[in-house]
């Protein structure tokens, strides 16, 4: 059955020094119709992605607010989850040969989740493809969950997303009250029926990751790592998957080495240890980088924690995004928020974030990336200034505060209350 | 070839410093036979954190010393990663999740690594214990046994390991020049192959998790997590919700109070990656917030090196309710930190400290209340404890004692390689 996910507490005034106690006193407005509404947010991780981060601060912040809130995920076999992660793919558009048998076992897991399901709410958020089908089989076992609002909120980018699996999925999601996408651009096509609602994800910048530390604590973390302070550093924090071009970093990295070379390039992961397509691209990495231990593979599992990505964040010259496709991105506020200089491309949210332009190049080409950071490189005020814009523009519109606010307005909405 | 991994860049000349110049000297003269030998380290993407660290420490030093020497991977498909969770659990003792397909699966993973392993060495050193089959695909593959002596680290303790799984390693570890443990209790009587060799991890001092911790860098880390810097601190650093239970380090806390309602409790590092895991941790959390004055960390508190490093330092007393059925690093790291530590009887805590000297054993939670309420009351005695287990892992627990266990076991692997070749 969906397990539930343990939940720290939060208090939301620790948000007040970051945007000002106007906003926590909107929440709250916001919040006062909710009060001890049930709402269950179910997805299919509780570990490693930007799904479970969000809600990792999200939840306990909605129970701060007098909303009785809960986080549960599903439970699934591990070719559930071989299926779902081509499932994923697919929906960003990469080929995969969908077939009856990953139909079926996407569907009896979904069944049993929905069969295991207990407890009445107000609110379900259903988060992603994963768990997507668990409305559809708890309409025939169970009319009484359907008198809660279903709300699918979809983290992924499905523009390009392969004719048969959004078709199947299609399905299966045209039965809920709304569909919440990241961007507008992502929904692939109108679906009539559930109300559309476009809501961008956001950073928690009271989190370990986020929270503001000083430079001898960045220098004695970077000292740890062997990585010199002293020397510029250009830094990638995201996944070791094709969407985020791993090697193309590596190419735009070695370029730049000719012209600088006492550059650094930090190249920092979490992985899980048995995801076979992660350390191929790890071991792809690795070969590529050689012998040049200016290059340094950085993963969870050599003891990476938040503080360290935090510090690895701070201390780079210009940190890059050479994503193909992105979700979202959030990695990109995560960086803007410590007023670093970024250079993204123009996959998914990175845009958006960089405010297309003005707190960030957009690059394409590996030339454009190597030209946009050679710049930055050699201009520190240019660097600076970036930054200031980033750190500003995150402020007012990627900030964890601002998602409650989105969503608070949503569920007031679902429930007739202007 | 299989993947490589990346390491650390550190020279053996800087470890100097922990063990004076004459220490690395002999480290030298023991690694000049072994000038140029090729040496494979062979593990598993799912290795525990602490096989990574050792290696990770360990490779780059047996580079500088002269060895050839590689730390690669074995792949492990999709369709292998449950099979590779179940023997693992299986051999750690936990019954009915071995089955005969999975004996099926494990014996086309061998095959398809085997098809990859395309380079000779002098000496294979498999740290994996699914990868116990290699030498047999290898075998069947080529039709003679592979070259170069083979040698089965085992890091687990697998005296409890179900029957049919340990028949099944035992069978492969047969074929192998020798077996490598971390521990002689972990020993069988019934091990396999006729030479054994004990190999105690060790402490590098340089890693990330080991090197002191600066004040700005713990009340930084400290502030984020909500602990009062003028309290004591319990510590509970090393703790697996699967092997162990977290619950009783609450029961021994709650004593604790009932006399020293100011000390605070930190438990880490603990993994949730199985849904009842997720139950336990979210039960564990809940008595927590009742007792108050406890902070639970688990890994999506993603934890790393550092704030570990700093958690530690930080605590008056650390506790070790259980053990994970294996290698520990961590607990000579601590050890390595000075601190005063107060361990429950198991066979790691009987091959690593020294009851009375460098720790404090104490099995019941009433026992272990009262020791850490002793120290807590006697600071200098706490003291003296943390001091005497710096300076046992300093004389015999630090990566270059590692290094010199290990250049030991390969000169024997070699010596008996080459009278062997002349017969």
């Amino acid at each position: 059955m969906p397990t539930p996910v343990p939940i720290t507490p939060k208090a939301l005034h620790e948000y007040e020094p970051h945007v000002g106690g106007e906003r926590i006193a909107e929440l709250r407005s916001l919040a006062a119709p909710l009060k001890d509404a049930r709402v269950l947010h179910l997805n299919a991780t509780a570990f490693g992605g930007g799904v479970a981060e969000i809600l990792n601060s999200f939840i306990p912040l909605l129970r701060d607010l007098g909303v009785d809130a809960h986080w549960h995920v599903m439970e699934a076999s591990a070719e559930f989850f071989n299926v779902t992660k081509s499932m994923h793919n697919a929906m960003q558009g990469m080929y995969i040969p969908w077939n009856k048998t990953m139909a079926d076992l996407w569907r009896e897991t979904n069944k049993a989740n929905a069969d295991a399901m207990d407890g009445r709410y107000d609110f379900v958020y259903i988060h992603d493809p994963q768990p997507a089908g668990i409305l559809e089989f708890l309409r025939e076992r169970d009319p009484d969950m359907l008198g809660a609002k279903w709300v699918w909120r979809c983290h992924l980018d499905t523009t390009e997303a392969l004719p048969e699996v959004w078709g199947f999925l299609r399905g299966y999601i045209s039965g809920y009250d709304a569909l919440v996408f990241t961007l507008a651009e992502y929904v692939k096509e109108p679906i009539t029926g559930p109300k559309l609602e476009i809501i961008w994800p956001a950073i928690d910048p009271t989190s370990t990751k986020n929270s503001e530390i000083s430079p001898v604590v960045i220098r004695d973390i970077l000292a740890r790592y062997e990585i010199d302070p002293d020397r510029p550093i250009i830094a990638q924090i995201s996944r070791f998957d094709p969407w985020k071009d791993p090697l193309g970093v590596l190419d735009v990295y070695k370029t730049l080495k000719e012209e600088y070379p006492a550059l650094q390039l930090l190249m920092v992961a979490a992985m899980a240890n048995d995801d076979p397509e992660a350390w191929s691209f790890y071991e792809r990495i690795v070969r590529k980088a050689g012998e040049d231990y200016d290059i340094h593979v950085l993963t969870n599992l050599n003891g990476v924690g938040n503080l360290e990505v935090n510090a690895f964040q701070s201390a780079a010259d210009v940190l890059l995004q050479k994503s193909i496709r992105e979700g979202f991105g959030l990695v990109i506020s995560e960086a803007l928020w410590k007023s670093k200089a970024l250079v993204g491309s123009e996959a998914g949210g990175i845009p958006l974030q960089l405010d297309y332009g003005r707190a960030g190049p957009v690059a394409g080409t590996t030339q454009e990336f190597v030209d946009a950071i050679r710049t930055l490189l050699e201009d520190e005020r240019a660097r600076k200034q970036m930054g200031r814009l980033g750190k500003e523009h995150v402020r007012e519109h990627f900030l964890t505060t601002r998602l409650l606010k989105d969503h608070l307005r949503l569920m007031n909405s679902l429930a007739g209350v202007t | 070839m299989f993947g490589s991994v990346a390491t650390s860049t550190h020279s053996i000349d800087q470890y100097a410093q922990f063990v004076g110049g004459a220490a690395i000297e002999s480290l030298r003269a023991a690694a000049a036979p072994l000038e140029g030998a090729r040496v494979l380290y062979l593990s598993s993407p799912a290795a525990s954190g602490a096989v990574r660290r050792l290696l990770q420490s360990s490779v780059p030093l047996l580079a500088d010393l002269g060895l050839n020497i590689q730390w690669q991977q074995v792949r492990i498909a999709a369709e292998y990663v449950e099979m590779d969770r179940a023997l693992r659990r299986a051999l750690s003792g936990y019954p009915g999740g071995w089955h005969a397909h999975h004996e099926n699966e494990w014996w086309e993973f061998n095959q398809g690594n085997a098809r990859m392993f395309d380079e000779e060495f002098d000496i294979i050193v498999v740290h994996h214990s699914a990868s116990v089959g290699l030498h047999a695909a290898l075998t069947q593959m080529h039709g003679h046994p592979p070259a170069g002596a083979w040698l089965w680290h085992s890091h687990r303790d697998y005296r409890n390991a179900t029957p049919n799984s340990w028949s099944l390693v035992r069978q492969q570890a047969d074929n192998f020049s020798a077996a490598v443990y971390d521990y002689k209790p972990f020993i069988r009587d019934d091990a396999p192959t006729p030479r054994t060799f004990v190999v105690a991890p060790g402490v590098d001092p340089l890693s990330p998790s080991a090197r002191p911790v600066s004040d700005e860098v713990r009340e930084t880390i400290l502030a984020q997590r909500g602990l009062n810097v003028d309290l004591p601190v319990i510590g509970q650093i090393v703790l697996s919700m699967r092997d162990d239970d977290p619950e009783r380090v609450l029961d021994t806390f709650a004593l604790v109070r009932q006399h020293r309602p100011d000390v605070q409790l930190v438990i880490t590092n603990l993994v949730t990656d199985e849904p009842a895991l997720a139950e336990k941790l979210n039960v564990l959390r809940q008595r927590a917030q009742q007792l108050g004055g406890v902070l639970v960390l688990s890994e999506m508190d993603r934890v790393g090196n550092v704030e570990l490093s700093a958690l530690r330092e930080e605590a008056t007393v650390l506790i070790h309710e259980g053990y994970p059925r294996g290698i520990s690093v961590e607990l000579l790291e601590e050890m390595w930190q000075s601190r005063p530590i107060v361990s429950a009887r198991s066979s790691v805590a009987e091959a690593l400290l020294i009851e009375g000297r460098t720790a404090l054993l104490a099995d019941s939670t009433e026992e272990q209340a009262a020791a850490i309420e002793g120290l807590l009351r006697s600071p200098g005695t706490a003291a003296r404890l943390g001091q005497a287990a710096h300076r046992h892992v300093a004389r015999r627990h630090l990566i270059t004692h590692y290094l010199a266990n290990y250049l030991k076991v390969f000169r024997q692997m070699l010596k008996r390689r080459q009278r062997t070749s002349r017969r």
